[in-house]
């Protein structure tokens, strides 16, 4: 168990580093840079501003910069306090290039709670609506149900996020005013946006559930619990499901970083402080700290959470993992 | 009294290239405390048969005709409902692969415990205890350690018997076992057929022994029905077919039979065998007898009986009708005796049962010269 532990948090390690790494050199190749305006800077001023965030270094230097808790300025490697980068294994994000005078810590502190509450409520309805609808048309298979659920399940896939936050906002917050248009205060804010983002993931689930169970019908397995004299109902939902969830929950592992970090389309459209939008806009702005930082997180996050998927795994199947053969 | 009996089965798969007629009248009788065997090729319709008799076939099988009826009651009109309270209880099944046949996500506790509580409530310690008492029964040491083993966790052999455990559980009245020797190991093979023949003895149930193996067929079967292309070809008691075969294709069978089968044919028959005079290369004692020729698939069915292309006694009327399963009241040369002896309790599915049955007889003294006689047949064809 803690050499598993260990195992996984080497890895962790590993891929952060190399994540920084390519993420690092891909934004600095991009041309470009975080203070170019449409209106040009007094070279001077450009200067300046590069100075003071290392921007003239090469970008080696910066990189390291940016990983180490020490030093490289003039200062020497502890620094006098005045330089604002810390480096990443001091916990320090640095400044935000572009939103002036906020860290990348605040940024992160003040939108990923919207994001994970956000993403935690859609999961918690898209999940167990995609493994009961799945099964139902599993168990229903080729009947005008199976059928039905299909549309649905079909159109949840193929429409893009922003179809069905629009539509849902037409119908639920206009059409039929049940719910607020936009903001962020209550849980009645939270219905709709967590409606489109967990939409496609229900969808996604229910056809894997439903093509899981489906194929392990056809199991010898299931033929010994009908053979036993249980009902349909015992063999599709205790033994067909049952090993239907692995492919579900190996899914899962990556779906739910996606989701938990946030939606740029949902966020846009409700008006939500989420985290989703700086993923896209610190990569347009050249905002590197930023950019990074969110990165950084989303890393973490979906190595956390595979672990997790593979930890819920080696529970639903006893012969990974933990268990010894005899 | 007859305990099941299965009429005139016929069955079929529509299928887009059209009907595949995979059993074609499967007749046999069971009677209660009996053993009896379903020989014959694969794909002959052996585990399709013991399928039906389950209400386990997979979808898109039509049932044509025919009656399985337990106790009078004919079991291919029940409803699913009925169907849930005859499957396990009345009828339950040892199958093939005990490794698939496990849900490797499920304690062997709880697979063992559904078979009792899919047909009466009972506490769960009384459950516990009933599945480990079937494990001990079934020669599984430390029973209760192992209720909560999975699957994965156990050995090919205790596998087998878990298996065997869950279909006692609920104490059925048939049981179907259908190979249940070919996924275990030879050392096993005599243990489960010792141990399935021990519960058969114990709880006086009916045994429908499902196999190719006709070592395990002399071991374990008082009776036997022979299957080709699935149709039932030959029904007699276990004895009786390996003395005087009726059906050529139970000639084959038994020719082909390996040695271990062949010891056990020894000690069924009386007399030795012993080599013809004249010895040919493809006498050597180590060398396999095969029938020639293969088993036709059910797209392609010969007309007449499915047997006569591979049949060296095939006479003209064999291409056009097909043999009905009948009594022929035929005067077969006793074993015991040196006389004639008129079988009536013989059912076979062929023209020529006299002369397969002296030719049979005769070769006792050697195989060669039937042996010759298939070859001959075949020469034309290959």
């Amino acid at each position: 168990m803690i050499r598993a532990a260990l195992r996984h948090l080497a890895g962790l390690v590993i891929s952060v580093v190399i994540v920084l790494a390519v993420s690092f050199a891909l934004m600095h190749a991009v041309p470009g840079g975080p203070f170019d305006a449409e209106r040009g800077l007094h070279p001077e001023i450009e200067a300046n501003l590069a100075r003071a965030y290392h921007l003239d270094w090469p970008v080696w230097k910066q990189f390291l910069q940016y990983i180490g808790p020490f030093n490289l300025g003039p200062d020497g490697w502890l620094g006098t306090g005045a330089d604002r980068f810390g480096g990443v294994l001091a916990l320090d994000f640095g400044p935000s290039l572009r939103h002036r005078d906020y860290d990348v810590a605040d940024i992160l502190a003040a939108s990923l709670p919207v994001s994970f509450q956000l993403g935690a409520l859609a999961l918690a309805w898209s999940v167990p609506l995609g493994i009961l609808l799945g099964t139902l048309a599993a168990a229903r298979a080729g009947t005008w149900l199976d059928a039905l659920l299909r549309v649905l399940t079909t159109t949840g896939i193929v429409l893009p996020g922003f179809v069905i936050a629009s539509l849902s906002l037409l119908v639920f917050a206009f059409a039929w005013p049940l719910f607020p248009v936009a903001g962020w205060s209550s849980l009645r804010h939270m219905v709709l946006p967590a409606f489109a983002l967990g939409a496609p993931c229900a969808t996604y689930v229910a056809r894997l559930t439903r093509s899981g169970v489906l194929e392990n019908l056809q199991l010898d397995f299931v033929r010994t619990a009908k053979g036993k004299g249980l009902g349909r109902g015992a063999v599709i939902w205790r033994h067909a499901l049952r090993s239907a969830l692995l492919p579900v929950v190996a899914y899962l592992g990556p779906a739910s970083a996606a989701i938990l970090t946030g939606s740029l389309v949902v966020e846009k459209i409700f008006f939500l402080p989420g985290a989703g939008t700086h993923f896209v806009n610190s990569a347009l702005n050249r905002d590197y700290t930023l950019a990074l930082g969110v990165t950084l997180v989303y890393t973490v996050l979906v190595f956390c959470l595979n672990a997790l998927a593979d930890l819920l795994a080696s529970f639903l199947d006893p012969r990974v993992g933990g268990r010894q053969e005899s | 009294m007859t305990l099941l009996e299965v009429r005139n089965l016929r069955l079929r798969f529509d299928t887009k290239d059209g009907p595949l007629q995979v059993l074609d009248e499967i007749s046999f009788k069971l009677e209660a405390g009996e053993t009896l065997a379903m020989v014959g090729e694969s794909g002959s319709g052996k585990s399709l048969t013991a399928l039906t008799l389950m209400g386990l076939l997979p979808p898109g099988a039509i049932i044509e005709t025919g009656e399985v009826l337990l106790e009078g009651r004919n079991l291919l009109t029940l409803s699913a409902r009925q169907w849930r309270s005859v499957r396990g209880r009345e009828l339950a099944m040892v199958y093939q692969d005990a490794n698939s046949a496990l849900h490797p996500l499920l304690t062997v506790g709880e697979q063992l415990a559904e078979a009792i509580l899919a047909h009466r409530k009972e506490s769960p310690s009384e459950v516990r205890k009933a599945c480990a008492s079937a494990l001990g029964e079934v020669g599984i040491s430390a029973p209760e350690a192992r209720l909560d083993a999975y699957p994965h966790e156990l050995s090919g052999g205790m596998r087998q018997r878990v298996v065997i455990a869950m279909a006692l559980l609920a104490r059925p009245k048939v049981l179907i076992a259908d190979e249940p020797t070919t996924a275990v190991d030879v050392t096993m093979q005599a243990q489960i057929l010792e141990l399935l023949e021990h519960l058969r003895a114990k709880y006086s149930m009916a045994v429908l022994l499902v196999t190719h193996d006709l070592g395990v067929v002399a071991r374990a079967a008082q009776k036997v029905a022979v299957v080709y292309a699935g149709r039932t070809v030959e029904l007699a008691t276990t004895k009786e077919l390996f003395q005087t075969p009726l059906h050529p294709y139970s000639v084959g069978l038994l020719r082909s039979a390996p040695s271990e089968a062949a010891q056990s044919m020894a000690s069924v028959l009386a007399a030795s065998p012993s080599q013809g005079p004249t010895q040919s290369p493809s006498q050597a004692p180590a060398r396999l007898f095969s029938i020639p020729g293969m088993a036709p698939s059910p797209a392609r069915m010969p007309v007449g009986c499915a047997f006569h292309p591979r049949c060296p006694f095939e006479v003209a009327r064999c291409s056009r009708e097909r043999p009905e399963l009948k009594a022929w009241r035929v005067e077969v040369p006793s074993n015991m005796h040196t006389g004639l002896v008129t079988a009536t309790s013989r059912r076979a599915a062929c023209f020529e049962q006299e002369r397969v049955a002296a030719a049979a007889v005769a070769s006792r003294t050697g195989w060669h010269e039937l042996e010759q006689l298939w070859l001959a047949k075949m020469e034309p064809r290959t």
